[in-house]
């Protein structure tokens, strides 16, 4: 360590361009990694993501033709045909996904406007959201169609000027329709989109009337399916089962329902949010990499020249432990242990800045989706971005780009001819 | 000089090798961006054929059974459809607004569409269906090809008639076609592909030819039909309740001022009507920001990675050439010694830094070309692989990449003019 310190000490120009060459790229790298992974890893509510199955799209096909007639999220009636009750299934749901903004008041208290999902019991047991007073509405009042709702505290704060307990049971207007809340949450930030909304209320699973649209399985909901561990392909199977009797009911109609490759993992989900077809991951991931490439290469070429500039000055040193019988590749892995310390030190400053900026300034670089407005900004909390995958990406970057940087001339350095080395005068 | 830049650029190969794909890799990544931005200014920067500035969307909720206010009597069609069209009286009645229209996937900044086919001859061409209330050309300016104003498009569309877009059949067609007007002046006949009469594709009754309208600042789609669906001949006024779900109207500029405020101060009385009540007003500008916010965030991101990119290849040249300079003090005070002078050194790296570059620039260009080629750097519906595309943003990427060349090796470059020869002679090599 004293040995990196005089070092970096005594080229203060080059240390201070490595060091901030190397903060600059980590930064970037780690901002591109955490607008990711804050859209795929367990974000509280959506604790359950990694677990949880998605389907939803409907679209349909004139049969024998592969170009599709329309294409929509689905019917109540649909989505509960293909996921009550399946066997290999812990919880199902049926939800809507984007919210719809709606008039909100209590008596006497000023209007304002709130998004409101529509949900069942079930919503609430995969989503993990942290109720601040009272309980989620049960299957008995989806059922029965009874007009609960759970609100989210600022909502709670707006309405009824009250705190979370005793908001609990009072009576909110929505859209001029009385609700009872049963619950306030905290509120949730648009980032986990699937679970947000600031009121849920209960979804109306009457089947729909006849519309030449409804009976294809064309509608506004969603499905999440949480599988009991390890039956996820089962869970796939069954409702693909289920897919085929419509199917077969439906060619009386001369159509076809197509799914889009649902039910499928959060990352499908979040790669495309209005599928037609299975969304193509692996064209994510490549161009994803392939983005990361970019951000390592061109600052490693950087560093590698840095790095050469600062073993040139040690030719003499690595002669004489080579004289002394040192291994090349033990040289090669002091160098690249000695430039780890500073790359790391780099690294830290650059993960640092990342989550410095990802705290403060989330709702300005994070885009979620484009068709929809939200009431809420798309916060983050720092804490939620202390997760092990982005520390695990940065040491890997860190890893990475020290490798690049300081393993080819680490390589050159150690091939020096020890008598020419130690016979040089400087 | 060249010749002796270039032997000496070869003589410290090793440290050029990486500098040289270092310079690659950012010119491609930099033209790359380049080109995105010249594609995406050029789409938006094209006609949009309408107006939105002083629009507004009313989004219209209408009431269920489940509240106390429900009114059964207003449940049926044709009550339904009457209080729409008393909610469009109520509107057009309000001194601030000049036109009101209900509409279909129709406004602009839109993400649903539904589509028609109509044809000529044995042609057949499909396009965006716009079906909409007569005041729809006047919210949004559509304009006649042959000059006629909004107001005159009203009229046709208020005597049932079709405005069809010029491009309606030749947008993307694969083989050349008429225009619209074309079409009619040569006297052919439009037809419904997707109704059938007595066993025959009724005709359009076809009006004004209109200049397209596209779908978004970043989308050339422009190619529709845009008729009232209550004066169709097809079906009967009830399609005024199933089938319109957008209400926008257009605000006079000197009203617009708080309106969505106003307009919803109003949401409990004067614009409750039969069980439909009004619930948000946005005005379009917000909707197509909202809609339009993949492409400005991807603007912006790929600002930011090109900043990037510029500071590390600066950090990179100064790294670079000021360990050159360092290792090159005697042969600078030679230079200096021989008659060089100060500002010739400092030309000299930074002309060694240039010449890399160009060395560079050719094979940049090439992998350019072949990313085009091969439909990699494609947004938008620009139309692509035209040479003056490849030489703009080639050119702007070059121009990027030497002004971060010339500011990298600046410092080392001004370092290495202050070099006295006698004192770097002297130092005991």
């Amino acid at each position: 360590m004293k040995q990196i310190w005089y070092e970096l000490k005594s080229q203060p120009v080059i240390s201070a361009v490595t060091i901030i060459g190397t903060a600059l790229a980590m930064f970037l790298i780690m901002v591109v990694v955490m607008l990711h992974q804050v859209e795929v890893i367990n974000l509280a509510p959506e604790t359950q993501r990694d677990r949880t199955l998605y389907l939803g799209r409907a679209v349909i096909y004139p049969a024998g033709s592969d170009s599709y007639w329309g294409c929509s999220d689905m019917s109540t009636s649909m989505a509960v045909e293909l996921t009550d009750c399946l066997t290999d299934a812990e919880i199902a749901s049926i939800y809507s996904l984007s919210p719809d903004e709606m008039l909100v008041n209590a008596e006497g208290s000023p209007t304002f406007t709130a998004d409101v999902k529509e949900a069942d019991d079930g919503f609430f047991r995969i989503m993990d959201f942290n109720f601040m007073a009272g309980k989620p509405f049960t299957r008995a009042d989806v059922d029965s169609r009874l007009r609960k709702a759970v609100i989210t505290s600022s909502v709670a704060r707006q309405a009824f000027s009250a705190d979370e307990k005793s908001s609990v049971g009072r009576t909110l207007m929505i859209n001029d329709v009385p609700y009872q809340v049963t619950g306030v949450v905290a509120d949730v930030s648009p980032v986990t989109d699937i679970a947000y909304a600031q009121v849920w209320i209960p979804v109306d699973l009457t089947p729909p009337a006849p519309d030449g649209w409804s009976e294809y399985g064309m509608g506004s909901v969603r499905a999440l399916i949480l599988p009991k561990p390890g039956r996820a392909e089962a869970v796939k199977r069954e409702v693909n089962r289920r897919l085929a009797a419509v199917n077969t009911r439906l060619t009386a109609d001369s159509v076809r329902l197509d799914i889009a490759g649902a039910p499928y993992g959060h990352e499908y989900q979040k790669t495309d949010t209005y599928p037609e077809h299975l969304p193509d991951v692996g064209k994510e991931r490549r161009s994803r990499w392939m983005l990361f490439g970019i951000l390592l290469l061109i600052p490693a070429i950087n560093l590698s020249s840095m790095t050469r500039s600062r073993l040139a000055r040690r030719v003499s040193e690595i002669g004489v432990r080579r004289a002394f019988g040192c291994t090349r590749m033990r040289i090669v892995g002091d160098i690249l242990a000695e430039n780890m310390v500073i790359t790391l030190i780099g690294g830290i400053i650059g993960l640092l800045l990342c989550i410095g900026f990802g705290a403060l300034l989330f709702d300005a670089i994070y885009s979620v989706g484009s068709w929809t407005f939200y009431n809420m900004p798309a916060t983050l909390s720092a804490g939620a971005l202390f997760d092990w995958t982005i520390g695990a990406y940065a040491l890997l970057f860190c890893f990475v780009l020290n490798l690049i940087s300081t393993g080819i001339p680490a390589i050159r350095a150690a091939r020096v001819n020890p008598v020419e080395a130690i016979n040089k005068k400087k | 000089m060249k010749k002796k830049l270039l032997r000496q650029i070869l003589n410290e190969w090793h440290t050029n090798v990486w500098l040289a794909l270092e310079f690659l890799v950012v010119s491609v990544v930099l033209w790359y961006i380049c080109d995105y931005y010249y594609a995406s200014l050029r789409t938006y920067c094209a006609p949009l054929g309408f107006e939105y500035d002083h629009c507004y969307d009313l989004t219209m909720y209408e009431i269920t059974d489940k509240s106390p206010d429900f009114r059964p009597e207003y449940a049926n069609d044709s009550a339904r459809a009457e209080a729409r069209h008393e909610i469009l009286r109520r509107l057009k009645q309000m001194p601030e607004i000049e036109a009101a229209a209900y509409s279909q996937n129709s406004r602009p900044f839109n993400g649903s569409n539904s589509g028609i086919t109509l044809g000529y001859d044995s042609i057949n061409g499909n396009a965006l269906r716009r079906f909409a209330t007569p005041d729809f050309p006047v919210i949004y300016r559509y304009r006649g090809v042959n000059g006629e104003t909004p107001q005159q498009l009203r009229q046709q569309m208020e005597e049932g008639k079709m405005l069809i877009s010029d491009n309606f059949f030749n947008q993307y067609s694969r083989e050349p076609l008429p225009s619209t007007s074309d079409i009619i002046a040569s006297g052919k006949k439009i037809f419904y592909t997707d109704y059938k009469v007595n066993g025959e594709h009724p005709d359009v009754n076809t009006g004004a030819v209109v200049v397209p309208a596209r779908y978004s600042d970043f989308q050339l789609w422009s190619s529709f039909a845009l008729q009232d669906v209550c004066r169709d001949g097809f079906h009967g006024p009830e399609a005024m309740a199933w089938y319109y779900n957008e209400l926008t109207v257009r605000v006079r500029p000197e009203h617009d001022r708080d309106f969505s405020g106003k307009l919803m101060s109003m949401a409990q009385d004067y614009l409750h009507v039969g069980n439909y009540l009004l619930t948000n007003v946005s005005s379009i500008d917000d909707i197509r920001r909202n809609f339009q916010r993949a492409e400005t965030t991807t603007i912006r991101n790929y600002s930011v990675g090109m900043g990037f990119l510029m500071i590390n290849i600066f950090l990179g040249l100064l790294g670079t050439f000021w360990f050159r300079t360092q290792q090159r003090v005697n042969e600078i005070a030679i230079r200096r010694v021989n008659g060089a002078t100060r500002l010739g050194i400092f030309r000299r790296l930074i002309g060694e830094g240039l010449l890399l570059l160009a060395l560079v620039t050719p094979a940049a260009i090439i992998i350019d070309f072949l990313l085009l080629h091969y439909d990699i750097a494609t947004y938008f519906d620009e139309p692509h692989s035209s040479a003056l595309r490849i030489i703009i943003c080639a050119g702007a990427a070059f121009a990027l990449m030497a002004l971060m060349v010339m500011a990298g090796i600046w410092f080392p470059a001004r370092r290495a003019m202050r070099i006295e020869p006698a004192e770097a002679l002297s130092i005991d090599n």
